[in-house]
């Protein structure tokens, strides 16, 4: 008989038991590889989703509320030998034809037949035929589908900021109803998004010359697509393209030749120019003269006023103003005459600030009459007037439409006489820096540029300037969209190990049961052993037979445990989407797994099974010859006390009091210490049971007077075994409280101000922009909110600049995340939100975000879920982003608040919001403070009053558990996962059960033959195990308590008492069960044949 | 014959096991014997002939396919469970060829085990010093917290038979109790088994098949192939 012969007929004999092992094996494997597989499909799935967003773009130009020509496409297409789409991209909401049901946070895009020719498939064309084209995830939340109607809303896109001053508020949002032309799926282009997430957006393409028609615009957009070559199209290239493409005109400049034919201006379709600009422009063309004009309330002296006119703020130069001191003013006859004042009579101006939330803050300043202008003066000019809408284009004062409350009544006849002769020309004239310093806002310091022409025609300073301005600082700049899609993918949480660590207990414990089982088989077989040794066979060669029958029957646990992992791989894929989707927020992952993935779990859990083999081989083939032939393995009974074992215990425990009180000092946060101090107190408990058990093997002189302490002494039959025994209980019970207790209740303390929801009763979010601060009178009755809302409802306003979600709903890594500008007092002053950390040497309070050092990144705080998860980033690390100019800025991340309502963003100060983002409009995010008990009417009346904004109101609770929502359903995955881990080493309890009885099926006998009931025996046996069961529950919740005591302090959030408690419940009723059911069927066998012929 | 005056009477025992390859083993076939109060027997015969079969369904540790045991005329071979083990535990001390001792359980622990297994009128303290006599008189008085493993063969034995005294038994059932002993030292059980069941007025049923320990009981007999040989009647 050949050796491999004897190998395979022993692994055949032994089948019972080999089966037990191989099934270990074959669980270990299926878990592993499972987990592992699951990052395959997660990977895959972003992989996919991510090439479907953004479909054969390479590189892309948004320039958001900045409208560019389309032709710019073709001019840079032509230059890149690459397809390039124009697109018009604007946020809105949607509605169903008989509008019951309304999505928010819309994308419109505005789209002609080259944007398809970029879709995942270029053979796609699909025709919108007069109508619109829904994505699938909008026609399904709709209802609808191809021939039914919806209805959109959309924000009148317009270069000029709705929140600058003047800037009107009627028509700011244009609706429409439009039939459905059809649904387009991916590979149609219908999950097309710039933002890096997993999750397609809700997007209805509309033709762009209709969407340009709506704007009142003609063919422009705000978006280029550039892709389509096949060697791919590098940004610097695009860049170069663009720099030799663009005309002024895609950068809201304008040049007209003023009437006196010698002059050019030039202005901003944004009304108002940085003085930034200005200095370029100079620096491109020579001498300019620089204009601020600004809008008077009135103009006053004495008791005589002229009310609502416009002043100028010039330079020296072209006009013949003199030397204008800051504090006088220049006036043309028509106001002097207006006003009767003379040289040397002081008038006062009054005019308006425009704060955030569009309010007014009424100015006066007193100025010097310098000079009178006679009214042919060439300063005398119409165009000095921006050409504010709403204003410009009126044929009466009284037509006017400014965004201020002009009080119609005060306008006179002289004045309609005024507008009618000289339009919006300016009455005064004050220096340029006076008009910057008064009037000077984030919007800009200057309405237009004056350049002598020289004989130059206006085509010549138009190229002069295309010649000497970088396109990229008026925001006109590529970014590489591909690697950035292929980077938030790899970047992305790796599902793998993310799911290797939620089964580690679970591997673990199918492969200590593996070990049992196979320790068990070797025990068994220790004669056999001896005999092959007695026969000449050394230990080395009968370890070897013996690895190489575990190796077989390892190799087909492996192999079948491959296949079922890949089963369960697609049964937790299918959790993931169904009763785990709060983990993934998504219905769309796709099965998918590499070879290697296979072959790698496979390998590992044959390596480890191989190895645990090896040392349960070699620990009992070392025995004696004489011992093996013997048969009984070899049990202490004399074995020295183990003081050594109390010694490492308390050696353990003191290392965990010591962590836990001293941590701080090693710079370790509190969690990482505690959790550090729980595993020592599990070392400290798993040397507390050796020595214990150790104990109870010594002589105990006392008598015996109970079952109980008869139970107690058959602990230390196999110490070693008990005391593994009680540590995976331990392990899972540790493991059971320590993700129970971070399983967080928001709705505990959620009106408190220290909690994730600042204490605001309500979050709400808009799609386009809430431009009105609804703390003022005149914000709510902008909404007809005046006399709705109590007086005690308070709002905190939020500018957004929007970006990718770094919140946990956000599968892929965000490239650049949402910055939210917040005004931190507000915040301060509440008290609201709780910080965890800062950085280094500073207190961890609001006054982080203070900006003080514009040439210093500005401050910013996250929550810790956007730190951890969304940014993979920690306090102290820098965000590039780039502004509203073109210029790249750093944002420094100083503070980690607790999980909140704004997590998945970056918050920096207000202040250093519109420095950076000036043109941005109003606020998208509002926490509101109300009472409890007009929280749901509160909400109620905002949802309607503010439905055209696509508001939508949140109980900030709510809010917060949706966010906490993700993070404990990894933690339910965690607990499901481990709890079947426990549920494996409680079934490893009932082996060890099965084994002791059948290593003592003699003495049980024994016991029998002297009256001992059956029951009894059970009940004996059952104490027994069950004491190590209770062990294994008190050491493991005595470290786990330990472990997440600074979670359960913590003052944010609850920890959930009653899952821990159940929890453990649930461990010590699978132990009970596991006991119940190994004890009986150990028992169930007649015991009496042990007591014949031993 | 019901005869309530006897310990215990076995009436046409007979055992058969399940049908292997479709033949019944039949290893008991109608055994009967009677034994009064301070008797002792020795049941001898080859491997398989049956001994230890008829011992342990005396010992209501197995039943028997038909016939009856009977203890003081009551029969008790179809008692439950329950009623037969309080029986076992209060009336009848059982010794094997293997002691069985509890290896983490001292000596004086080990005998007290049988203590245990049902609530008695005796207290706890009593039993301990009746344990500790019984140790005494079989020569274990030194090694009281001694554990099993630390004594020797016959030491165990020893204390095994100890430990079948402590309820006083009105029977002891003894298999093959010097089966791995040597000479000497079964000679040594042996005397000890006979005086301490004369002492205790125990009737005492020993299976053997060393014809030096039968010699030694009041009755011997032989059971060959599932009977006694001389009519199967003792």
């Amino acid at each position: 008989m050949s050796v491999l012969r004897l190998i395979i007929r022993s692994a055949w004999f032994h089948w019972r038991t080999q089966s037990l092992v191989m099934l270990g094996v074959c669980v270990a494997t299926a878990v592993l590889v499972g987990a592992l597989a699951v990052g395959d499909s997660v990977e895959f799935s972003l992989s996919s989703a991510a090439q479907q967003r953004i479909g054969r773009v390479d590189v892309a130009m948004p320039t958001g509320d900045r409208l560019f020509r389309a032709a710019l496409a073709e001019d840079i297409a032509a230059k890149l030998n690459a397809k390039v789409a124009p697109v018009l991209q604007l946020r809105g909401t949607t509605s169903n034809d008989d509008g019951t049901i309304r999505r928010n946070q819309v994308q419109i895009i505005g789209v002609d037949h080259r944007f398809f020719q970029l879709a995942p498939d270029a053979n796609t064309s699909p025709a919108l035929n007069g109508g619109v084209l829904l994505n699938e995830r909008l026609a399904h939340e709709l209802r609808v589908s191809a021939g039914d109607e919806v209805v959109l809303r959309f924000e009148r896109a317009s270069a000029f900021s709705r929140e600058a001053p003047l800037a009107r508020d009627a028509d700011a949002t244009v609706a429409a109803r439009l039939p459905v032309a059809g649904v387009l799926d991916a590979s149609q282009f219908g999950t097309f998004s710039l933002t890096a997430s997993h999750l397609s957006p809700r997007t209805i393409f509309v033709s762009m010359a209709w969407l340009n028609e709506q704007l009142e615009q003609s063919a422009r957009a705000n978006l280029l697509l550039v892709g389509g070559a096949t060697e791919g199209v590098a940004v610097r290239r695009a860049e170069t393209a663009l720099r030799q493409a663009w005309k002024i005109d895609d950068v809201g400049l304008m040049i007209a030749r003023l009437s006196d034919r010698s002059t050019a201006q030039i202005t901003s379709d944004r009304i108002f120019m940085d003085d930034a600009l200005g200095e370029k422009i100079q620096n491109a063309l020579g001498d300019v003269q620089r204009v601020f004009t600004y809008f008077a309330i009135e103009l006053r002296h004495e008791d005589r006023i002229t009310p609502y006119s416009f002043v100028a703020g010039v330079g020296g130069g072209l006009l013949s103003i003199g030397n204008l001191e800051p504090d006088q003013v220049i006036v043309n006859q028509w106001l002097a005459d207006d006003l009767r004042v003379d040289k040397g009579d002081q008038i006062t101006l009054a005019y308006w600030q425009v704060g955030p939330g569009r309010t007014l803050r009424e100015r006066e300043v007193n100025l010097t009459v310098q000079s009178i202008l006679p009214m042919q003066d060439a300063a005398i000019d119409p165009a000095m007037m921006p050409r504010f809408p709403g204003m410009d284009e009126a044929d009466n004062c009284r037509d006017w439409e400014a965004g201020v409350p002009i009080d119609y009544d005060r306008i006179r006849d002289q004045d309609e006489a005024y507008w009618d002769a000289y339009r919006g020309t300016p009455k005064a004239f004050v220096t340029l820096p006076t008009a910057q310093q008064l009037w000077g806002s984030r919007f800009g310091e200057l309405t237009a540029l004056r350049y002598e022409l020289r004989g130059n025609t206006l085509d010549d300073v138009a190229a002069q300037l295309q010649a000497q301005l970088d396109p990229a600082s008026f925001g006109l700049s590529f970014v590489d969209v591909r690697t950035d899609a292929y980077r938030s993918v790899a970047q992305s949480l790796d599902f793998a190990p993310l799911f290797v660590g939620f089964s580690f207990f679970l591997i673990v414990a199918a492969l200590l049961l593996t070990t049992m089982l196979f320790t068990f088989m070797v025990e068994g077989r220790l004669r056999q052993i001896g005999l092959l040794r007695a026969v000449g066979c050394d230990r080395h060669r009968v370890a070897r037979w013996l690895m190489a029958e575990t190796a077989l029957v390892a190799w087909v646990g492996v192999s079948i445990g491959g296949l079922v992992g890949l089963v369960y791989t697609k049964l937790l894929l299918w959790a993931l989407v169904t009763v785990w989707r709060g983990a993934v927020n998504t219905t769309s992952l796709v099965y998918h797994f590499e070879l290697r993935t296979l072959l790698v779990g496979q390998v590992i859990i044959f390596t480890g099974a191989l190895l645990t083999a090896w040392w349960a081989t070699h620990r009992n083939v070392r025995q004696t010859s004489s011992r093996l032939i013997a048969g009984g393995v070899w049990i202490s009974t004399r074995s020295a006390p183990r003081r050594w074992s109390f010694a490492l215990a308390i050696i353990f425990l003191l290392m965990a009091i010591g962590l836990a009180m001293r941590g701080g000092v090693y710079s370790l946060p509190p969690e990482a210490a505690f959790f550090g101090a729980g595993v020592l107190m599990l070392l400290a408990g798993w040397q507390w049971c050796v020595g214990v058990f150790s104990g109870l093997q010594q002589r105990d002189p006392r008598a015996l007077v109970s079952l109980r302490q008869l139970a107690v002494h058959g602990l230390a039959r196999r110490s070693g075994r008990s005391t593994a025994t009680v540590m995976l209980m331990a392990a899972g019970v540790f493991l059971t409280i320590a993700i129970g207790a971070n399983r967080v209740d928001v709705l505990r303390d959620a009106d408190k101000r220290f909690s994730g929801t600042g204490g605001f009763a309500l979050y709400a979010e808009s799609t386009l922009p809430i431009l009105n601060d609804l703390n003022t009178p005149r914000g709510r009755a902008s909404y007809a909110l005046d006399g709705v809302l109590d007086s005690s409802i308070g709002f905190v306003n939020l500018r957004a600049h929007q970006g990718d979600d770094a919140s946990c709903f956000n599968l892929t890594r965000a490239q650049s995340p949402r910055l939210l500008g917040v005004d931190q007092n507000e915040f301060a002053s509440r008290g609201a939100f709780s910080f965890l950390n800062a950085s280094e040497g500073v207190d961890a309070t609001w006054a982080l975000l203070d900006w003080r050092d514009e040439e210093q990144p500005v401050p910013a705080v996250v929550d810790e879920a956007t730190l951890m998860w969304g940014l993979a980033r920690q306090v102290g690390d820098v965000l590039t982003y780039q502004n509203e100019r073109g210029e790249t800025f750093q944002v420094r991340i100083v503070g980690m608040m607790a999980n909140s309502v704004l997590q998945g963003s970056v918050l920096i100060s207000r202040e250093a919001f519109d420095h950076h983002f000036p043109g941005t409009a109003g606020f998208h995010i509002m926490l509101i403070d109300t009472p409890a008990d007009q929280a749901a009417s509160v909400q109620s009346h905002l949802s309607r009053a503010l439905g055209a904004e696509g508001l939508e109101v949140l109980p900030a609770p709510a809010k917060l558990a949706s966010f906490t929502e993700v993070a404990n359903t990894y933690l339910d995955i965690f607990l499901l996962l481990g709890a079947m881990g426990v549920v494996l080493g409680s079934a490893g309890l009932g082996v060890v059960l099965m084994r002791n009885v059948a290593e003592r099926s003699g003495e049980l006998a024994l016991l029998r033959a002297v009256g001992y009931e059956r029951s009894q025996l059970r009940s004996l046996i059952r104490r027994e195990h069950l004491y190590l069961a209770i062990a294994g529950v008190m050491v493991g919740a005595t470290a786990a308590l330990v472990a997440v005591l600074p979670v359960m302090l913590r003052t944010t959030g609850g920890v959930p008492y009653g899952t821990v408690v159940w929890s453990i419940a649930a461990i010590l009723l699978s132990a009970v069960g596991w006991t119940i059911i190994a004890t009986r069927l150990a028992l169930s066998r007649p015991l009496i044949t042990a007591l014949r012929n031993d | 014959m019901n005869d309530a005056t006897s310990l215990l009477q076995v009436e046409n025992l007979h055992k058969c096991y399940e049908p292997v390859n479709g033949h019944t083993v039949e290893v008991l076939r109608g055994v009967s014997l009677r034994l009064d109060r301070g008797q002792s027997l020795a049941i001898l015969g080859p491997s398989g002939s049956g001994k230890s079969t008829l011992l342990h369904i005396i010992g209501m540790l197995d039943h028997p396919t038909t016939g009856l045991v009977r203890i003081e005329g009551d029969d008790v071979s179809r008692l439950n469970d329950r009623a037969q083990s309080q029986l076992r535990q209060r009336r009848i001390g059982f010794v094997f060829q293997s002691h069985h001792l509890l290896p983490q359980c001292t000596v004086l622990q080990n005998v007290l085990v049988p203590t245990l297994a049902a609530k008695r009128e005796v207290s706890s303290d009593e039993f301990t010093g009746r344990a500790e006599t019984l140790l005494e008189r079989v020569g274990l008085s030194d090694r009281l917290s001694h554990l099993p493993g630390e004594l020797s063969g016959g030491e165990c034995q020893r204390v095994a038979v100890a430990r079948a005294l402590i309820n006083q038994p009105d029977l002891i059932l003894a298999d093959e109790p010097t089966g791995s002993l040597d000479h000497t030292t079964a000679d040594a059980l042996g005397d000890l088994l006979c005086e301490l069941h004369a002492e205790q007025q125990a009737a005492l049923i020993v299976v053997t098949h060393t014809q030096r320990l039968a010699d030694r009981m009041q009755r011997v007999v032989s059971l060959s192939d599932g009977q006694f040989i001389e009519g199967g009647h003792a």
